[in-house]
């Protein structure tokens, strides 16, 4: 037990043990669930719904879902996939309800970004520029417009494209948090990808 | 490029872009890129666009998140405690109403077993036969006598015992003419003649003669007192208009009978003297009008009859031009005529015969 609360303090314990504890009803091992999902859970929410006060309202809801009914989990999947369902699923269903509000545009982000930026952007995607990618995405600017582009894609396709390329799931992980079939999984993440070129390439046009 | 051939191309490139392509895939895709510089270009393009979205700086969760979910955890633990609080209450309560109507259903189900048994079991009420108010004192004018008059009157029939007086067949029918005279009884009005007599013996054969020739033997109950004899029949006002007819030699003399109809239980309608021709007439009408109302138009005839005589008088005595008031003439025959009468269904009278001795 001492090893176990050892590992809690250092996040080493695996999802397993960590699911055991918390069925148990261990308050640290829950704390350390939290802990070490809320950064992953509140990334993808955030880059789904594009508001940091929805975003963290929504990974509150999540993590209170998932250590309400942690009792019933039955070890079929993966902690990580199962947290990752219940939180795309949260974040859509608000998407889909908040639709009428939508998304900054595209045009208005890249009014308000600097030329700057979108040369840089457009150097890099359409002009075999050789710049870091790391650097390129690490400019506030450059990330609000990709986010807008984002934006403007399917929310089914966005969520696909966020797994893949954010939280670097797999196909099998991806169709098991959306629940489809992996070879949609295929042909959506590709839709996805062609879309957000076609995007990015007119609007930096 | 064919549908097919594109559709391969995109798995390859997406194959790429994820890394899960073999090597065989790997060397072809590359062979199609060196061969196709759009391609080349369109699979680069896609390879930086998923490195620059895969580069995008991470969001951290606000270190408030962890807090918030502790307290909205610790508020939902407290609001299922209270709510289950709550939902034991109202268990409580209904457990409690729950067993209040099995109570209620209980008693009410012993009520009605109880009251079904008690109807099963509980003796049985006498049963009240209505026997017809019967007067045999003589009465010397037309009148209708109160209830209470009748009672004392029915005095006079106490010492007649009731026997068996003729025909040994009637005997064994005996039983089911009782259930039959009590539905007669109750259905129909009921009449009654005395008729005085000099010899009781000589009237009494005549009358059973009658009744024989008539096939009424089935249709009738004697009953024999000291210096009385009963006849009650139960047939229809052709048969019995028949009998009487024969019989007209004992009651169709002056000062000789009396007629007695009941007017329901407690007046009832007395004539005396009453002719063959009237009774005839009562005893066809019964199908269409109450016998009773016959006897009362009969009575009222009389009156009318009896006031035309005076005023004959007095015409004669003061010899005046005084024209006689005119007196509607009662119907004593059936407005349907004697053989409509017949042809309808006939309705069966209680009609009694009673023979008394003249001191």
């Amino acid at each position: 037990m001492n090893q176990l609360s050892n590992k809690l303090q250092n996040h080493k314990i695996d999802d397993h043990s960590l699911i055991k504890l918390c069925q148990q009803g261990d308050l640290a091992a829950l704390d350390t669930l939290i802990v070490k999902y809320q950064d992953r859970v509140y990334n993808i929410i955030y880059k789904i719904c594009s508001n940091s006060d929805d975003a963290a309202e929504l990974t509150q809801d999540t993590f209170v879902k998932v250590i309400e009914k942690i009792g019933d989990f039955k070890f079929r999947s993966a902690l990580y996939t199962w947290v990752f369902r219940v939180a795309v699923n949260l974040t859509l269903n608000f998407v889909k309800r908040r639709a009428s509000i939508g998304f900054k545009s595209l045009d208005e982000t890249l009014k308000s970004c600097s030329e700057d930026s979108k040369s840089t952007l457009k150097s890099y995607l359409h002009d075999g520029g050789k710049d870091d990618p790391v650097l390129i995405a690490q400019k506030k600017e450059v990330g609000e417009i990709v986010q807008s582009a984002l934006n403007r894609l399917d929310q089914q396709h966005k969520a696909i494209m966020l797994l893949r390329e954010v939280e670097v799931l797999s196909y099998a992980e991806i169709s098991e948090v959306l629940d489809i079939e992996v070879g949609t999984v295929k042909s959506r993440l590709f839709r996805a990808r062609e879309n957000l070129k076609e995007i990015l390439k007119e609007a930096l046009a | 490029m064919d549908d097919l051939t594109k559709q391969s191309i995109e798995e390859l490139i997406n194959g790429y872009l994820d890394g899960d392509l073999s090597d065989r895939h790997k060397t072809e895709l590359k062979r199609l890129m060196s061969h196709d510089s759009k391609l080349a270009q369109r699979v680069d393009s896609l390879k930086r666009q998923k490195d620059l979205v895969g580069s995008l700086p991470r969001e951290k969760a606000p270190e408030h998140v962890i807090g918030d979910i502790k307290s909205r955890l610790e508020r939902n633990v407290l609001l299922n405690h209270c709510k289950s609080q709550n939902d034991e209450c109202n268990g409580r309560k209904h457990l409690f109403l729950r067993h209040i109507a099995s109570i209620a259903a209980v008693l009410l189900l012993i009520c009605g077993l109880g009251f079904v048994i008690w109807q099963v079991v509980s003796p049985a009420a006498p049963m009240q036969i209505q026997t017809p108010n019967i007067v045999a004192k003589s009465v010397n004018r037309t009148l209708a006598i109160s209830d209470n008059e009748v009672r004392e009157s029915q005095d006079s029939f106490e010492n007649i015992a009731p026997m068996t007086t003729f025909l040994q067949s009637y005997k064994a029918k005996e039983a089911a003419q009782v259930e039959i005279q009590e539905q007669v009884i109750n259905l129909t009005p009921t009449a009654m003649l005395n008729i005085e007599v000099a010899n009781l013996v000589t009237a009494n054969k005549l009358v059973s003669q009658a009744i024989y020739n008539n096939s009424l033997l089935n249709e009738v109950v004697v009953r024999r007192g000291n210096n009385a004899i009963e006849y009650k029949l139960t047939t229809s006002s052709k048969q019995l208009s028949t009998l009487l007819n024969d019989v007209k030699g004992l009651f169709d003399l002056p000062n000789t009978n009396q007629m007695i109809l009941s007017l329901g239980e407690s007046q009832m309608v007395v004539l005396e003297n009453v002719t063959s021709f009237e009774l005839n007439e009562i005893v066809y009408s019964a199908n269409e009008i109450a016998p009773s109302e016959i006897a009362s138009m009969i009575a009222f005839e009389r009156e009318v009859q009896s006031s035309l005589k005076s005023t004959k008088l007095i015409k004669e005595n003061y010899a005046t031009n005084t024209e006689l008031p005119k007196v509607p003439k009662p119907m004593m025959a059936s407005p349907l005529g004697l053989s409509k009468c017949l042809a309808q269904p006939q309705k069966k009278l209680s009609f009694t015969i009673v023979l008394v001795e003249k001191y």
